[in-house]
């Protein structure tokens, strides 16, 4: 584990260099730890990958002392994470999503298919076929870093991004997978669509999937009536 | 109620933002100069959070509907003091479109604006696609309902009692448009090395016109890694300068995304996050490295400074708190 300052009000922890789904299931751990046991002027954890970033209160966490008691404390959710047995039985959270490939939804599906080499159909099965582990909420609201996509998917973002992305939109690039909760600009190719609300107010809380869940995408050949 | 007559440049309801909610990948938003807002609710008597109105580079025209009470600071405002308590009456308009000394004044009323709420917040976030001001800038013909009233109007020369110390902003700092800005080095600094992180910190940088909530965008002499180096995204906060592969810094502001992929070779302090927020395009700024120690003692300083104007507003009131 690592620690460095991220200014006079946060601090990142570092667990591992590479993105790989064991770092996030102990990304994950460690954040169920610091909220079992949270540190007063501690605001707010965010994990991402292979970081959990702490942000503090910097009036009640002062100086290089408040910084020594916030590394004591995630040394001591660190320890609490390794030890807990995990649970085999309950697994992580899956969530299957249902979507339409190619077309007015998937307008770069060809685009893609013809980069990789490979034909459309080859293209959805490899994507549906695989199973995806959420890295990291951010970008937008809800919007969720998938990993998991096999390698024959790999491929650079757009040259040009799009100046808006319709809503739903489920995508590819960098060698990760993703799907974009509102229209937003993007630069991820958009091989599809769900009609699934990644992101809704009126839900407690609003995201649908949480850094470490599991996701699973369905091929729809019908339109919905 | 307050009509806009003219929207102006970018005018939008902030109040302190969304902290809490950047896991679940919402942006904290909010003020982007949020010291300058929790000043001017402080003496009117309001909450620190209450929504008021965030004017930029060119302000809007406005027109009361009913007798109210506001403050104006940051930026300057032609024609209006700052930081100081001002009664408006009901059919006056107000023109504040003339700003000079900063990039955005900020707007305070009396109660507060009355505007609905998304995730506890009334703040502006650009695409967020939320319903009403949460989702949008203001418009020409938009109404803002004020909260009730809560304190008296100045009257005559009773009204110089309401105002702030001048020196309680930090936003006129910038001596003939250069800005200085104090940091911390940023998580990536080792990226760097000694001698370009040496170089970032003598470097005088020049705002882009490009700029907006999300990020101040700098324009100088590159700034490089040694190497082409990827990171891996992670958390960012307020003030977070990222070096993106052309070499042009971004100081993230209010409307920043949760996470970001670009290394951060420097952190701008809490206490100067005004400093930097008000730079407008074609202000110099120039970054100065202090330690963590140094950060959090100018804090003291800014939070003790607001601390003595909430009791002096109080006395003055003849209330307690």
């Amino acid at each position: 584990m690592r620690c460095r300052l991220l200014g006079d009000s946060a601090l990142v922890v570092e667990l591992a260099a590479s993105a790989e789904v064991a770092v996030v299931r102990r990304i994950q751990a460690l954040c169920a730890q610091m909220q079992a046991a949270p540190l007063a002027g501690v605001l707010e954890c965010v994990p991402a990958f292979v970081t959990l970033t702490v942000y503090f209160d910097p009036q009640h966490l002062s100086g290089d002392e408040g910084r020594a008691r916030i590394e004591d404390w995630i040394a001591r959710c660190l320890a609490r994470a390794t030890e807990a047995v995990p649970s085999e039985t309950v697994g992580p959270r899956e969530v299957v999503l249902r979507v339409r490939y190619g077309g007015d939804d998937g307008p770069d599906l060809p685009a893609v298919a013809a980069a990789l080499g490979r034909s459309e159909e080859e293209v959805i099965a490899l994507h549906a076929g695989a199973s995806y582990v959420v890295g990291a909420i951010g970008f937008s609201p809800g919007f969720p870093y998938l990993l998991g996509l096999p390698s024959e998917l790999h491929l650079p973002r757009r040259a040009t991004p799009r100046p808006r992305v319709p809503a739903g939109s489920v995508a590819i690039a960098a060698g990760q997978a993703g799907i974009y909760p509102q229209a937003t600009p993007g630069g991820w190719h958009l091989i599809g669509r769900t009609e699934t609300v990644l992101f809704a107010l009126e839900r407690t809380p609003p995201a649908l999937l949480a850094v470490g869940d599991q996701v699973r995408f369905v091929r729809e050949t019908e339109r919905a009536p | 109620m307050i009509e806009v007559l003219k929207a102006g440049t970018f005018t939008s309801v902030q109040d302190l933002g969304r902290p809490g909610w950047a896991a679940q990948g919402v942006p904290p938003g909010g003020a982007a100069d949020p010291f300058a807002l929790r000043v001017l609710n402080t003496l009117l008597g309001n909450a620190e959070s209450a929504p008021g109105l965030e004017c930029t580079l060119r302000g809007p025209v406005l027109r009361a509907t009913e007798d109210t009470v506001l403050a104006l600071g940051g930026a300057a405002v032609a024609g209006w003091p700052s930081l100081r308590r001002v009664a408006v009456e009901a059919g006056q308009l107000l023109d504040l479109s003339t700003l000079s000394g900063g990039a955005r004044v900020y707007v305070a009323f009396s109660g507060g604006l009355s505007v609905p709420r998304v995730l506890g917040s009334a703040a502006m976030l650009p695409r967020s696609g939320w319903p009403g001001l949460a989702g949008r800038p203001l418009q020409a013909g938009d109404c803002l309902h004020c909260g009730r009233v809560s304190v008296d109007p100045p009257r005559g020369r009773v009204g110089r009692a309401w105002s702030a110390a001048p020196g309680l902003l930090p936003v006129n700092v910038s001596v003939g448009g250069l800005r200085s800005v104090r940091a911390l080095d940023g998580p990536q600094r080792e990226w760097f090395g000694v001698e370009r992180s040496e170089a970032f910190f003598a470097t005088e940088f020049r705002v882009s016109a490009r700029s907006d909530r999300m990020g101040v965008r700098l324009e100088g002499s590159a700034v490089r890694l040694p190497s082409p180096r990827e990171l891996t995204s992670e958390g960012v906060a307020f003030g977070s300068v990222q070096v993106p592969p052309d070499g042009q810094p971004i100081v993230l502001l209010a409307d920043r995304p949760t996470l970001g992929g670009y290394p951060k070779i420097a952190q701008v302090i809490t206490a100067d996050r005004g400093i930097v927020a008000q730079a407008r395009p074609g202000d110099r700024v120039r970054f100065v490295r202090v330690t963590l120690a140094e950060a959090h003692a100018a804090l003291r300083r800014q939070e003790a400074a607001l601390v003595q104007l909430r009791h002096g507003v109080a006395l003055a009131t003849g209330g307690s708190e």
